[in-house]
């Protein structure tokens, strides 16, 4: 789907009522790889879909609470600031502002 | 007065195989209870980082936690550290704790892990294993104040803690019995490879050498990783089947109706596979099938370790193998039983390791391998 500029961000093509709460997924806006969720408390987050330890998809991980496990060595980040939670990443990753405006989910990069 | 419990699912060995059961039966919305019982003092951890990340640095053990400290009480999961479990009866259902009390269960993992093999040589006793977060903690001690280390056995703990001892400035030597690293097992060719990178950490490695006695190193600090035996006594005095290993099938049943097991001391289908991935995995597994639900499809086994700064991937089984053929200008190693590939080695993520742990489980040719590539 094309990404859309709008006044307050990007629109990343993803509708707020599709979403399964506690789960993350891959969606690409404006060029960035970005791993989008949304918490079981209904809070949304995005991150970079890399991981910094050796570039595991995050997008492909678990969420559980706040926490980000990426697949390939369970690294974790927090979805709404991109902190290292848990070995063996060490680099945080980038975290980027999340609303959802009407059903849109809106990121800011 | 001993105390008398009663739980839903009762997970024996705080490890990353009952965390991931447990977490795995919250996430499918289980409702019962579940206590995890563990004989080591600390919050359940995963392994990996010990070798690797605590040698080297000042980790602490909340960075390296299967899951934090508040999950357990969001979760509604209860955990017992400091617990041993002494003794287990599959037919009433009860587990008999080293302080007398008991535990009463519907269902139960048993998850106890395994534990470094010893060395039986003259002034073994003067080496140390590595483990626990408290190994990790005594041998990083030891290299503060440390020059020289010995590192006897060059698997995969001796290959990573020798790398992290280097990184630290440690003058470091690794023997190998095998004329191999990892015991030959994974062949000459990625040995030869890994045997470059820790020379150029400045690391010595003797292959094809028995180490006779300990008593004459002149070292300051001596490690073994010579393997690891899976802790079995329970399930064996429990009457269960057991083959090197808790023998399970894929949903990790074990011979006991109600008693499944998984990780380091679950041989399943026939392989003991004591690594992160399978731990996680068969305690995800044994959740499924306590709750009756479909199991994923079996996926070939996987294993990474991390040194000097290289990544190594291990997908597949191919316990012996024909032949071995570096492909991919050398940084994929495949493992040939007759003309098909069985395993294969990953160096730095040449291809993605996902798509060549699918590929792999379907025995292709050295063809469909490098075609992972494009
Ligand atoms: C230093 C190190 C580095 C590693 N690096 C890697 C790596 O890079 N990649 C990889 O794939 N794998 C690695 N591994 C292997 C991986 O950590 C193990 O496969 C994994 O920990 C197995 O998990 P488990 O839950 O089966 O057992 P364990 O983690 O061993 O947990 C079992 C727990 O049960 C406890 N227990 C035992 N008996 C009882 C009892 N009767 N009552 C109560 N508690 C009991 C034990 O004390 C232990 O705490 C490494 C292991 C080590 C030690
Ligand atoms: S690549 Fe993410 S934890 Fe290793």
């Amino acid at each position: 789907m094309a990404v859309e500029r709008i006044p307050s961000g990007f629109l990343t093509g993803l509708r707020a009522g599709d979403v399964t709460p506690g789960t993350v997924q891959v969606v690409e806006v404006d060029g960035r790889s970005l791993c989008i969720g949304l918490t079981e408390d209904g809070e949304w987050g995005a991150i970079d879909n890399v991981c910094t330890h050796d570039g595991g998809v995050l997008g492909e991980g678990e969420l559980d609470d706040n926490a980000v496990e990426c697949p390939r060595h369970g690294g974790r980040f927090d979805l709404f600031t991109g902190r290292v939670l848990a070995l063996p990443p060490v680099r945080p990753v980038r975290a980027y502002e999340t609303r959802v405006e009407g059903d849109d989910v809106v990121v800011e990069l | 007065m001993p105390v008398e419990h009663r739980v839903d699912v009762l997970l024996i060995g705080g490890g990353v195989a009952s965390v991931r059961c447990a977490r795995t039966l919250r996430r499918r919305k289980f409702a019962g209870s579940i206590l995890i019982v563990g004989d080591e003092a600390v919050l359940p951890y995963n392994r990996p980082p010990l070798s690797k990340e605590l040698l080297r640095g000042d980790v602490g053990l909340e960075l390296i936690a299967a899951e934090p400290a508040s999950w357990y009480e969001r979760q509604r999961v209860d955990l017992l550290t400091d617990a041993p479990v002494a003794s287990l009866d599959p037919d009433a259902r009860l587990a008999t704790m080293g302080d007398g009390s008991t535990i009463r269960f519907s269902q139960c993992l048993l998850a106890t892990g395994a534990e470094p093999r010893r060395l039986t040589i003259p002034g073994a006793e003067h080496a140390l294993t590595l483990r626990t977060f408290a190994d990790a903690e005594a041998i990083r001690r030891a290299a503060a104040s440390g020059r020289r280390a010995v590192v006897v056995g060059g698997g995969f703990i001796g290959v990573e803690v020798a790398a992290s001892l280097a990184a630290l400035g440690v003058e470091v030597t690794v023997h190998e019995l095998a004329p191999a690293l990892w015991g030959g097992v994974l062949g000459t060719t990625l040995s030869a490879w890994a045997v470059g990178v820790l020379n150029e950490s400045g690391i010595t490695v003797r292959l094809g050498e028995a180490v006779s006695s300990l008593d004459d190193v002149r070292a300051d600090l001596m490690v073994t990783g010579v393997g690891v035996t899976p802790r079995v006594a329970l399930a064996e005095a429990a009457g269960l089947a057991v083959d090197d290993g808790v023998v399970a099938d894929a949903g990790r049943r074990t011979s006991a109706p109600g008693i499944f097991a998984a990780g380091d001391v679950a041989r399943v289908d026939g392989r003991r596979v004591e690594h992160w991935h399978a731990a996680r995995e068969g305690g995800e597994a044994a959740a499924l099938a306590m709750l009756g639900e479909l199991l994923p499809e079996p996926r070939a086994p996987w294993v990474y370790s991390e040194f000097a700064g290289h990544l190594l991937d291990v997908v597949g089984w191919a316990p012996t193998f024909d032949d071995e053929l570096p492909l991919l200008g050398g940084h994929v190693v495949a493992y040939l039983v007759g003309r098909r590939v069985e395993q294969l080695a990953i160096i730095d993520s040449a291809v993605s390791v996902d798509a060549a742990r699918t590929l792999v489980a379907g025995s292709p040719s050295p063809a469909d391998v490098e075609r992972l590539a494009s």
